[in-house]
């Protein structure tokens, strides 16, 4: 994809306030299509803000939202995942108190109907080696099963652009890099931004990091030039959150 | 739809099918009217089981739909002397006071208390407006509203388009039982169906559902239409079973009814608040033939009791004790992936 092509998402001054609070502040944003973007930032950076006003969870205060060059500024949030938008949210959003197989085949009755649902739900089991657990109840699963169980779903409903906060997120060093792994995959034919504290993680899986700071865009460079540069270093000094 | 699901809602409609024919003729009149009156109630209490227990959407007002479809019946029936037209026209009328009504709290997004305090106050305007109706000027076509006095002399079902072939009562428990059933296999179709399944993920989260596509506000109101459509034809059964008609039904203490036999029932199935109703309405009948306590306190503390020890309701209870039986020891989650 050239750089020149209309990217798939992007935004134009996005802000939004929370009373005086300024939890994000004049964010310009492309993504290309097909790119796979980390954004990076300490903790209260606005991250999980800007993925909540790309899904319109939350309202922007200012801006507006180009999904491939048509504004989607004004549309509702079931609108904005018909366009092909998918995100895991940084707390899992769940169906709990149903079984991994009912979440998926909700997710893929979003986008398909009768015996093409069935079969994308299979596939999804299948690919995501969910079989053991197909039967069990999201409650009762740990926190990092749940977050894989959500990353299916998403995946099931084949969304063109995926948005993951905090991915990995209370898994252990093998479902880690099983997830590394499967963004990888998911790459080759959707276009993803993650949201992600690992740093290795982040090495592994992007070219380009987008750095979060107090609400805005501190810094736009390769994974590599990040980990060397100083002011980074910086704003996370004492604040870099652990992952559990 | 599975294999054990259709066998399972075929014995139920042979079987119940069968009682519905069978039991009038072992039965004293009292106890057919007594059922009669219990079957139009749980198709009331349906209605509620449906929306709370598996769309997540708590109302106040299913009394109001059971009651303006009652009143619709009995308006409509008494103009065309025939029940033909008057059962459609008592469905369609409360659901397009549920389409109205729900339009405007669920497209303005109003959270579940407001939801049920609105629904509340609707039940009880209706209330207030239907008790002021006794004036001669309150008539729609022939049929005199009545005010707190109601609406007697109600014409019954008959069969479509002939009305010398009318319900009396054992031919309306017939009915009445036969809808409950009917009404009951085809909520459990509609809960095995794409949209069951869709309404039961917007009671378990409402985020996820908008996030992968899903408009729960239109989701919320074709719920909301269903189960008025469910409550106004249990009225068309109540209209029948004693050919009248009056406002009490759109007071607070029979709004609170459906909730009581859902709870009690249990929330979240659809056998428990049949039961929750029948249990509590036969209790308070016969509570009511002895003049030692006060009826409504007594129920009052029944109901305050069982909430206390059996807060997920009869049915949730006993497959809960059941499951554990058959488990033994909770087994434990596998891995998700290795
Ligand atoms: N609903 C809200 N009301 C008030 N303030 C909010 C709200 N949501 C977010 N904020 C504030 O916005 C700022 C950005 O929060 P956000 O959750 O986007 O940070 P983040 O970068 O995702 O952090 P983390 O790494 O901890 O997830 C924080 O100061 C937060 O307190
Ligand atoms: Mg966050």
């Amino acid at each position: 994809m050239s750089e020149t092509a209309t990217p798939i998402i992007s935004t134009r001054n996005i802000g939004k306030h929370f009373g005086g609070v300024k939890a994000l502040e004049g964010i310009d944003f492309d993504l290309a299509e097909g790119e796979l973007r980390c954004l990076i930032g300490p903790n209260g950076a606005g991250k999980s803000t800007f993925f909540r006003c790309l899904t319109k969870q939350y309202k922007p205060s200012t801006g507006e939202i180009f999904f491939r060059g048509r504004n989607v500024s004004r549309l509702k949030t079931h609108e904005i995942a018909r366009l092909g938008i998918g995100i895991k949210t940084q707390v899992p959003n769940v169906f709990d108190g149903l079984t991994v197989y009912e979440n998926l085949h909700l997710a893929a009755n979003a986008r398909m109907y009768g015996a093409a649902a069935d079969e994308a739900c299979d596939a999804a089991i299948e690919r995501m080696a969910l079989q053991r657990i197909v039967d069990e109840r999201l409650d009762r699963l740990s926190h990092g099963q749940r977050q894989w169980v959500e990353l299916a779903m998403i995946i099931t409903s084949r969304p063109v652009l995926i948005l993951l906060d905090e991915p990995t997120a209370g898994m252990t060093g093998e479902e880690v890099a099983k997830t590394a792994e499967l963004i990888h995959e998911i790459n080759r034919d959707t276009s993803l931004i993650v949201v992600e504290h690992d740093m290795n993680f982040v090495r592994a899986i992007a070219r380009k990091v987008t750095v979060f700071h107090q609400g805005r865009i501190f810094a736009e460079e390769s994974a590599e030039e990040i980990m060397h540069d100083p002011k980074i270093g910086e704003i996370y000094l004492g604040k870099r959150k652990k992952v559990q | 739809m599975n294999r054990s699901l259709t066998i399972q809602l075929g014995l139920v409609a042979i079987v119940g099918g069968l009682l519905v024919l069978i039991l009038p003729s072992y039965l004293g009149i009292d106890r057919v009217l007594q059922l009669t009156l219990n079957f139009a109630f749980s198709v009331l209490a349906l209605s509620l089981a449906f929306l709370w227990g598996y769309a997540g959407v708590f109302s106040f007002g299913q009394a109001a739909f059971f009651g303006v479809g009652a009143y619709a019946y009995a308006a409509a029936a008494i103009n065309f002397g025939d029940s033909t037209w008057a059962v459609p026209i008592a469905i369609l009328t409360p659901v397009l006071l549920s389409v109205l009504l729900g339009y405007f709290m669920f497209y303005a997004r109003l959270t579940s208390i407001y939801v049920a305090v609105i629904t509340l106050v609707v039940t009880l305007i209706i209330y207030k407006f239907m008790g002021q109706t006794a004036k001669p000027s309150y008539m729609i076509g022939n049929a005199s509203l009545g005010g707190y006095n109601g609406i007697p002399a109600i014409p019954p079902l008959n069969v479509p388009g002939r009305i010398d072939l009318w319900a009396g009562p054992v031919e309306m428990f017939r009915i009445a039982g036969g809808v409950l059933l009917a009404v009951y296999i085809g909520l459990r179709l509609l809960l095995v169906s794409r949209l069951g399944r869709v309404l039961v993920g917007m009671r378990e989260n409402e985020l996820r559902m908008e996030l992968m596509g899903f408009d729960t506000r239109l989701l919320k109101v074709v719920a909301f239409a269903i189960s008025a459509a469910i409550a106004g034809l249990g009225g068309v059964l109540f209209a029948n079973w004693n050919a009248f008609i009056d406002p009490h039904v759109f007071n607070l203490a029979f709004a609170a009814q459906p909730i009581i036999w859902v709870i009690i029932g249990g929330l979240g199935t659809l056998t428990g608040p049949i039961l929750g109703t029948v249990v509590l309405s036969t209790l308070s009948l016969e509570l009511g033939t002895q003049k030692m306590l006060d009826v409504n306190l007594v129920l009052g503390a029944i109901f305050t009791i069982f909430v206390l020890l059996v807060p997920q309701g009869i049915i949730p209870s006993i497959r809960a004790f059941l499951e554990n039986r058959r488990a033994g020891a909770a087994n434990k989650p596998g891995v998700a992936h290795e």
